[in-house]
């Protein structure tokens, strides 16, 4: 922890200015992308399941959300992670629908339901969600998509879920905030989903930030089969380029994003007058990524980047985490399976193309420590791009959910 | 003007006899047939890239949008054995003999055959049955016998005792070769499993024509020298099928839809020892059929009209098909049904018989149910074949790969 720095930094004057903006530089353009509140919490299946029934699609749910972190250190030669959740601080309510893979979801659309097949994965949409914290009276309402990754395992016949989501309209202090919101987890038989919801809120004016130090979780449950890795990455700067990939007939395929990974701490709480708060932190870079994503920025796709019709793309990634410098300890590669931009004006610079986008998907191998890994990843974003060479800024809330009954990547406390 | 409907026209008569149904039989026998396991390189998933000369270009992350395949190729023999007691194949995995090197790009499924173009990216999902074409595939032998192949296949997720499994299984043609393979007409079929390194392993059935039986031995070659089975959650039953005699013909079926025709055709399944050797001489193969053990009976669904299928333009199949398995007594133990989901053909001419039409066809399609011993039963099934139309003499190589984590079938 003492490594960490507080990431709400003043904007740095140097650099080149964006070509798009002379006013912009690159350093402006990404403490403008940072401005964001994050909010890291961890639902535990506590539903009793009415008339015993298995899975909560179609029924309204309705959990506590709890405090949770995730921090990450270089330890043993590998990444691992403390998990804390810690005591309640708010509530989701929402109902979830199965729906077929060819169901075009939108917020006020009613999707034809179908049946839960545990044997095959299957997408579902996430309706009528209400996330409020304390009181209830600072909150937002949303709509998001995601999918069952099965089998089913273990003698609680646990079934992996994934899904990203949209902020659709805030209340309290979440009012006229936009924002994204990603969940990792399982559904229990019986009991309803357990695991992480990840809450990033675009915050232009700070008003769901702070500079405290907020009180740190206390542990109040545990998670024993599974860790979390929460991660932070961006450029290094503007020198760190993205690039074009080109297919062999020469068009453009997607874009080429090399980023650095850094850790990150996030907590929140109330503070007096300011009310429900978020305090980010990020510390020492631990790695690095590399990724492809195959959209062509000019021909994005369907969609026009609104929260009822948001641009879908896909992905993969590899990260890779140094136990010394620039030495791996071992990788990861992800694929992008789902994910969700939605186009964004920053207040101070208007004239800029920004996005914030969420995703997730499957951790598909892992190299050095972390060989045989099984495990989803995802995160909640913002960015500023400019078509290669021109800049891009962009900076991701990462989290890793690893399966990981031994506790290889778990730190445990004392 | 008739009133009456137009009646379709005639259909041919495939059991007629161009040339002797037995010197037919010869010419479509007359192939080397490679019945190899590929296990994954240790290690190579670390350099595996889709995209090896242009590394920045992460497109070319192994696992992303496809599949940079390594694997050792090793002799491989599995003698089926049918009693009451049940079915069972020896699984000989021998020593290495080669590589097989394959990049699989994963396509939209209606994305067609098409040996000059790379197919748009499309994302590896492996909880999806997905298309792909296999580029850049090569077989080698020592370091001057290769065979480069074009091909397509698919991914099939299953679970298994609460596990996440995700088959593979692909056709390719040969579309080039060096050494002793240089200028070989020839199938390569495959099916197996993706490992959690996504790397392959499997069964590789690689079949090419040898009219002047260069490659093919008529004496045992040396024995396999059998390795620890590096697979211990699949089984593979290799099957060689032909007409029990030049008496059974093949009929049409009911037309499924649209120009498509089917064709009913019975065959004879035997147990069969595929053997090769790829020594400093070359490879050399040798084929050992042994006890009958049932009949099969497959329904193939093709387009009678369209021109003989080609390297850029081969025909697309499909089969419905029952395997029944007896002991030498004759007492059924066990059926297996499965079909062809995704085939392809060519048009195959015999310089010793001008005018003798046949065909050469490979394809794949997963097992959808079993009886008997059988019951239950999951996996996959590869055909690599040769036919001859009018008459209708068939030579089948098929493998019947069953998942098989309790050794059910071993």
């Amino acid at each position: 922890m003492g490594q960490l720095t507080t990431s709400q930094h003043t904007p740095q004057v140097a650099g080149t200015p964006s070509p798009s903006n002379a006013a912009s530089t690159f350093a402006q353009l990404e403490y403008l992308v940072d401005q964001a509140a994050v909010f890291n919490t961890f639902i535990l299946a506590d539903q009793n399941m009415e008339n015993g029934r298995n899975s909560i699609f179609g029924l309204t749910t309705s959990q506590p959300l709890h405090h949770f972190s995730a921090d990450v250190e270089i330890a043993g030669q590998c990444l691992k992670a403390s998990n804390d959740i810690g005591e309640a601080a708010g509530r989701i309510q929402q109902r979830w629908v199965l729906v077929p893979d060819s169901y075009v979801a939108a917020p006020m659309r009613n999707a034809p339901p179908i049946t839960l097949n545990p044997e095959i994965s299957q997408r579902f949409v996430m309706q009528e969600v209400r996330i409020s914290f304390g009181d209830g009276r600072d909150g937002f309402t949303g709509f998001g998509t995601g999918r069952t990754f099965p089998p089913p395992r273990g003698r609680q016949q646990k079934l992996a879920v994934s899904g990203v989501g949209d902020i659709l309209q805030g209340f309290g202090k979440f009012n006229g905030h936009s924002g994204n919101f990603v969940l990792s987890g399982d559904l229990v038989q019986g009991r309803g989903f357990e695991g992480n919801l990840l809450i990033r809120v675009v915050d232009a004016y700070g008003k769901l930030r702070t500079n405290s130090r907020l009180p740190v979780v206390r542990p109040a449950a545990a998670t024993p089969d599974t860790t979390y890795l929460m991660l932070r990455s961006r450029k290094k700067g503007p020198e760190q380029r993205s690039t074009f990939s080109y297919s062999a007939n020469g068009q453009i395929r997607g874009i080429n994003v090399p980023l650095e990974l850094k850790q990150l701490t996030t907590g929140f709480g109330f503070s007096g007058n300011d009310g429900l708060v978020s305090e980010i932190s990020t510390g020492a870079v631990i790695g690095k990524e590399v990724g492809f994503t195959a959209t062509d920025p000019a021909n994005p796709g369907p969609g026009n980047g609104s929260s009822e019709a948001p641009f879908s793309f896909q992905g993969v990634s590899r990260y890779t985490f140094f136990d010394r410098p620039d030495r791996s300890a071992g990788s990861f590669t992800v694929n992008f399976l789902e994910g969700r931009t939605f186009l964004m004006k920053l207040a101070e610079d208007p004239s800029q193309r920004a996005l914030r986008f969420a995703f997730y998907g499957p951790i598909l191998f892992g190299t050095g420590c972390f060989k045989g890994v099984r495990g989803m990843f995802y995160g909640a974003s913002g960015s500023v791009f400019e078509p290669p060479p021109g800049q891009h800024v962009i900076i991701h809330t990462y989290m890793a959910r690893l399966d990981d009954p031994d506790g290889r990547f778990r730190i445990f406390a004392n | 003007m008739s009133t009456q409907p137009a009646s379709p026209p005639a259909l041919p008569d495939v059991n007629a006899q161009t040339y002797p149904y037995d010197m037919v039989q010869t010419m479509l026998d007359q192939t080397a047939n490679f019945s190899m396991f590929a296990v994954p390189v240790s290690g190579y998933d670390d350099k595996a890239t889709l995209t090896p000369g242009n590394p920045t270009d992460w497109f070319g992350l192994h696992g992303g949008y496809g599949l940079d395949l390594m694997s050792d190729l090793h002799r491989f023999e599995a003698l089926v054995d049918a009693r009451s007691s049940g079915v069972r194949a020896s699984q000989e995995v021998g020593q290495a003999t080669g590589t097989f090197h394959c990049l699989l790009l994963f396509s939209p499924p209606d994305f067609k055959w098409n040996t000059r173009q790379a197919p748009p990216p499309w994302i590896f999902d492996p909880w999806r049955s997905q298309h792909f074409v296999m580029q850049e595939c090569e077989v080698t032998f020592g370091d001057k016998n290769t065979c480069q192949c074009y091909g397509v296949g698919r991914t099939f997720p299953i679970s298994v005792n609460g596990r996440h499994v995700l088959l593979a299984a692909g056709v390719a043609n040969v579309m080039k070769g060096t050494g002793k393979l240089e200028g070989r007409e020839g199938t390569l079929i495959f099916t197996g499993t993706l490992t959690p390194q996504q790397q392959f392993m499997g069964n590789i059935n690689l079949r090419l024509r040898d009219p002047e039986e260069t490659l093919v031995s008529e004496n045992d070659l040396y024995p396999i020298e059998t390795i620890q089975n590096p697979d211990r959650d699949n089984t593979f039953l290799e099957l060689r099928l032909l007409k029990k005699n030049k008496n059974v013909k093949t009929t049409f079926g009911p037309p499924p839809s649209g120009n498509l025709v089917s064709l009913i055709t019975p065959s004879e399944m035997r147990a069969v020892r595929y053997s090769y050797v790829a020594g400093s001489r070359g490879p050399r193969t040798h084929m050992q059929v042994g006890q009958a053990l049932g009949p099969m009976s497959a329904t193939v669904f093709f387009d009678l009209a369209a021109p003989p299928g080609t390297a850029e333009a081969p025909v697309p199949f499909t089969t419905q098909e029952l395997y029944t398995f007896n002991t030498p007594s004759g007492e059924t133990v066990g059926t297996i049904s499965c079909g062809v989901v995704e085939g392809i053909s060519f048009g195959l001419k015999f310089p010793q018989a001008p005018g003798q039409p046949g065909v050469r066809f490979a394809g794949f399609g997963p097992i959808t149910g079993g009886t008997g011993v059988f019951a239950g039963a999951q996996g996959m099934l590869t055909v690599n074949s040769l036919i001859g139309i009018a008459p209708h003499a068939l030579s089948l190589m098929h493998c019947l790969h069953l998942v098989d984590p309790d050794h059910r079938w071993r």
